[in-house]
């Protein structure tokens, strides 16, 4: 006993001393992943352009700041707009500061070599989880294919699948040094002007964030990413940029992203303008409130064709002719419910000949005709790409006018 | 002494003893030498005598009795003299009856002595005849309306120091004791944790005897037991078990009364202490009996098929068994709209959970998880943090510690200086300390919001309970982030299933699906004639409430 116990004693010291030692190390240091949040550089936007552009890319500068990755060879030049802390008050001390931001940069093979060679330009850790708004240059696009682009995007835990990815067609860095005038980070500015897709059947940024491109990525659907530019002192949203199989093809206007929206179903609310049926040449627009759209398609024997079927409801919001004939007349407001429609269908055979004409399949027809005709879909689909640009669609429209805003 | 005392002392002392011979001079010392040594010796005697006695006594008296009565009143004085030595309070009052001596002993200032005088001492002062014995003088003589003839010594000096008086007679070897207790005490006042702006306001007092009246006067019920019990080896406390006999589960008060009879302490002085003895878990900071100041509160538990335990000198009553539903429920949740009492219990269970997981919450988000939070509010959080020197941890830790230190001050401080404390401690310290940069305001929301969250739960000390499980969960959110935190979650989630309140789970009963219909009353309130059965969680004999 006597003997036993110094023994018994120093091994429990020692379990002491393990336990304190743990509780020491762990209570000072916390767990590695442990950064407080205002140590953390907040990336609101990445821009993303070709490694040999820019303007980092000088003569005179220093060999050791800038290196050329021998291989792989360096792809990308990323522009980083980082949240400054303390609002404005750290003034523009850095060129392409819009005073709430700034801009840190980096290049290499990959978008993750990029990240952490802009690290030597910030003192804090790169941080994406608040990431808002990507934007590739059309040159970048052109050259190394959207999927490689998203890759790191996709991939990478820190990422967030609501950051919205636009195209530009010059320089994206030039882009993220535009201070929009609304006083928001540029970033937040891009991520909420998105947003108003819901009221803007115009903007292409309805179901074009990271999340849902990877999934078209992934189905091979094509996708319209929308356009970003300077337009004087601000950025403005405008048009798509198409995509097939990770391909850049071209560029859409937004009277085909309005045909391509209805088509998809995916417009909530429009303002859909027409000649009033009384006075040609001046405007009346009914703003849209619900819709129930259909496509659906037919197959007999070897001839295919698609079925839309739009039911639109809404109200008369403005009439530049008012005071010249009374709305609430069931003859007038019939021949406007008329007129309506025929503009919808108007823009939707508009949207179809332009996408049909390119072979971009914009409307998900090949994925309603698989789901929907399966047996079917096994017979054609070898010959789909040449039935695709002819293949007749039928347009059906109607529009129902509830409220006029005036009354007796 | 000087030189010339001694010499004029002995000067006397040679003068004196003159007229001895030198010889008997050494006798007479000799003597007196003998004489002191007898002396000693018979004190040492009378010493070891006594000693004799008094063991030759305490063999006739039986267990835990210092000795017996004899029939000579003297000796009887005596020896309760000894009994009460150096106890100034108690009164030994000699009297003449019927031709015989007679003794009074009482406490002073707990005997009511107009009682004393006016049925006990007047009656026997006029006695003339001797009756037989104790039990005739009783039923014939004394008017007092409660007599009781004791034999056994250790009842009678407990009845005294009750407030008893006792009556003693010469050549009887036994005592009267008489029902005279009277003392200061507290009035029924208002509850003062407890307040309902509707509803009864009386509240529970420090005597025994008047809480039980105030349950009695509620329920004219003779299946509501009361038995009264003493704990505490040498404080007596009397503990009154309180229970509705033919509702409550069968083994409860056996149960219960097991447990008290297991307490082994000198003293009890508080509820708490009985209440930390008969708890299954007195290591868990969770509250395991429910505790109030409200006869009301106690009444519909014992209704519920509960026990109410209520100890002498403190205002509230234990309640077993208790679980963490009925520690969320309120009185006033019976005095306001089922609806509105429904909403105000969930929103206890929001805060109970708020109040423990709050500041942990911020810790993880701030220092591991802000990619949790949207955007806008990582941003305006980042900007706060950005202007503060110390790590989350340390923040929140600064701010537990200010928030203790003040809640300290506020309870310590006299009732009139306290406000002072808390505008110094809100105000000032409040705003300045994030104005000097030490923390952030929105830290402050967030401590200051964890605080009233505590305070709304209706018990006390789940309360504290709360604010006692903050640090350990602050400590792993520090140290592991939200997985710290959740991992701390589990933890006190497994503790509170596994803790037994006299059988019943702590928390298990609110996720229990055969107890379903509990839920009438747990985490909403029905209306009343919808509540037709008690609660199933406690195993009332009688489930419905709706008569026989």
């Amino acid at each position: 006993m006597a003997l036993s116990r110094p023994g018994g004693r120093s091994r429990l010291r020692l379990a002491a001393l393990i336990a304190v030692l743990a509780a020491v190390c762990l209570l000072t240091s916390g767990c590695w992943d442990r950064v407080e949040i205002q140590d953390r550089a907040f990336v609101l936007a990445v821009a993303v352009d070709v490694a040999e552009e820019g303007a980092d890319k000088q003569p005179d500068k220093a060999k050791v700041e800038s290196f050329v990755h021998p291989a792989p060879p360096d792809r990308y030049r990323a522009i980083f707009q980082v949240l400054r802390f303390g609002g404005a008050k750290g003034g523009q001390d850095r060129p392409g500061s819009d005073g709430k931001t700034f801009l840190v940069t980096g290049r290499g093979p990959t978008m993750l070599d990029a990240v952490r060679d802009a690290l030597g330009e910030s003192s804090k850790g790169l941080w994406f989880e608040n990431i808002q708004a990507i934007i590739y240059s059309q040159a970048v696009v052109e050259r190394y294919g959207i999927a490689s682009l998203v890759d790191f995007f996709r991939r990478d835990g820190e990422m967030r699948g609501r950051a919205q990815i636009y195209i530009t067609p010059g320089e994206a860095g030039k882009l993220l040094q535009i201070a929009p005038p609304t006083g928001e980070p540029g970033g937040i500015y891009l991520a909420n002007v998105a947003r108003r897709q819901a009221k803007d059947i115009n903007l292409a940024t309805s179901r074009t964030d990271i999340g849902f491109s990877s999934q078209a990525i992934d189905t091979g659907a094509e996708m319209a990413i929308p356009v970003v530019e300077a337009v004087g002192e601000t950025l403005k949203i405008k048009g798509a940029a198409v995509f097939r199989q990770d391909k850049f093809q071209g560029y859409i206007d937004e009277y085909t992203i309005r045909g391509v929206r209805m088509i998809r179903g995916v417009e909530r609310s429009a303002a859909i303008s027409f000649e009033c049926p009384d006075h040609p040449g001046d405007a009346v627009t009914f703003e849209l409130f619900r819709h129930q759209t259909a496509l659906t398609p037919h197959v007999e024997g070897d001839r295919v064709w698609f079925e839309i079927s739009i039911a639109m409801r809404g109200n008369i919001d403005e009439i530049q002719c008012g005071h010249r004939h009374d709305a609430l007349d069931a003859e007038y407001l019939d021949k406007a419910q008329k007129l309506a429609a025929a503009e919808v269908e108007r823009n939707i055979r508009h949207s179809l000949a332009v996408a049909q004409q390119h072979g971009w399949e914009l409307f998900y027809f090949r994925q309603t005709l698989r789901a929907y005709k399966p047996g079917d879909w096994q017979r054609i689909k070898d010959r789909w790409e040449e039935i695709y640009p002819t293949v007749p669609v039928e347009v059906k429209v109607k529009v129902s006018i509830i409220n006029v805003g005036e009354h007796r | 002494m000087t030189m010339g005392k001694r010499k004029r002392r002995i000067g006397a002392i040679l003068r004196l003893s003159a007229g001895f011979p030198a010889a008997s001079l050494a006798a007479a010392a000799g003597s007196l030498g003998r004489l002191k040594r007898l002396l000693q010796d018979g004190r040492e005697i009378a010493g070891g005598l006594a000693d004799v006695a008094d063991r030759l006594r305490k063999v006739a008296a039986p267990d835990g009795e210092p000795f017996i009565f004899t029939t000579r009143l003297a000796e009887n004085e005596r020896l309760l003299r000894q009994v009460y030595q150096d106890c100034d309070d108690i009164v030994f009052r000699s009297f003449v009856t019927a031709g015989g001596q007679g003794l009074l002993v009482y406490l002073d200032g707990m005997t009511d002595t107009g009682l004393v005088e006016l049925h006990v001492l007047k009656p026997l002062l006029a006695l003339r005849e001797r009756p037989a014995d104790l039990q005739a003088l009783a039923d014939r003589v004394l008017t007092a309306s409660s007599v009781t003839v004791a034999a056994d010594v250790g009842n009678c000096l407990e009845a005294v120091l009750t407030g008893n008086p006792l009556v003693l007679l010469d050549g009887i070897a036994a005592g009267l004791v008489i029902e005279a207790v009277r003392h200061v005490k507290r009035g029924v006042e208002e509850a003062k944790a407890e307040t309902v702006a509707r509803g009864p306001h009386d509240s529970f007092t420090e005597t025994l005897k008047d809480n039980v009246v105030l349950i009695r006067r509620r329920a004219r019920d003779a299946d509501i037991k009361v038995r009264i019990f003493q704990v505490g080896a040498r404080s007596r406390t009397a503990l009154a078990l309180v229970y509705a006999a033919s509702i409550v589960k069968p083994g409860l008060v056996a149960e219960v009364e097991r447990r008290l009879s297991k307490i082994r302490v000198d003293q009890i002085t508080l509820a708490a202490q009985v209440e930390e003895f008969i708890v299954d878990h007195p290591w868990s900071p969770f509250p395991q009996t429910y505790v109030t100041e409200r006869p009301d509160t106690m009444l519909i538990s014992l209704y519920e098929g509960r026990v109410a335990l209520i100890v002498d000198n403190t205002p509230h009553a234990i309640i077993v068994p208790c679980t963490l539903s009925s520690l969320l429920q309120s009185t006033e949740d019976f005095t306001i709209q089922p609806v509105v009492a429904s909403l105000m219990r969930v929103t206890r269970y929001i805060s109970a959970a708020l109040g423990i997981f709050l500041p942990a919450m911020y810790v993880a988000i701030v220092s591991y998880n802000p990619g949790m939070l949207p955007t806008s509010l990582a941003i305006s959080i980042a900007e706060l943090r950005a202007r503060t020197p110390y790590p989350a941890f340390m923040e929140v830790i600064i701010m537990e510690v200010i928030l203790e230190i003040f809640q300290e001050a506020v309870v310590r401080l006299p009732q009139k200086v306290a406000p002072a404390a808390s505008i110094v401690g809100g105000f000032v310290i409040g705003t300045t300390i994030v104005q000097a940069g030490l923390v952030n305001a929105l830290l402050v929301v967030a401590t200051a919001g964890t605080a009233i969250a505590s305070y709304t739960m209706p018990s006390y000390n789940l309360g504290l309970a709360l604010r006692w499980l903050r640090v350990p969960t602050i400590v792993a959110a520090s140290v592991l982030g939200f997985y710290g935190v959740v991992l701390a979650y589990l933890a006190i989630i497994i503790h509170m299933c596994s803790l037994r309140s006299f059988g019943e789970s702590f928390l298990g009963g609110l996720f229990d699906v055969t107890l379903l219909e509990d839920m009438q009353d747990k985490l909403v309130r029905v209306p009343m004639p919808r509540m037709g059965s008690r609660p199933k969680v406690f195993g009332p004999q009688d489930r419905s409430r709706v008569g026989d």
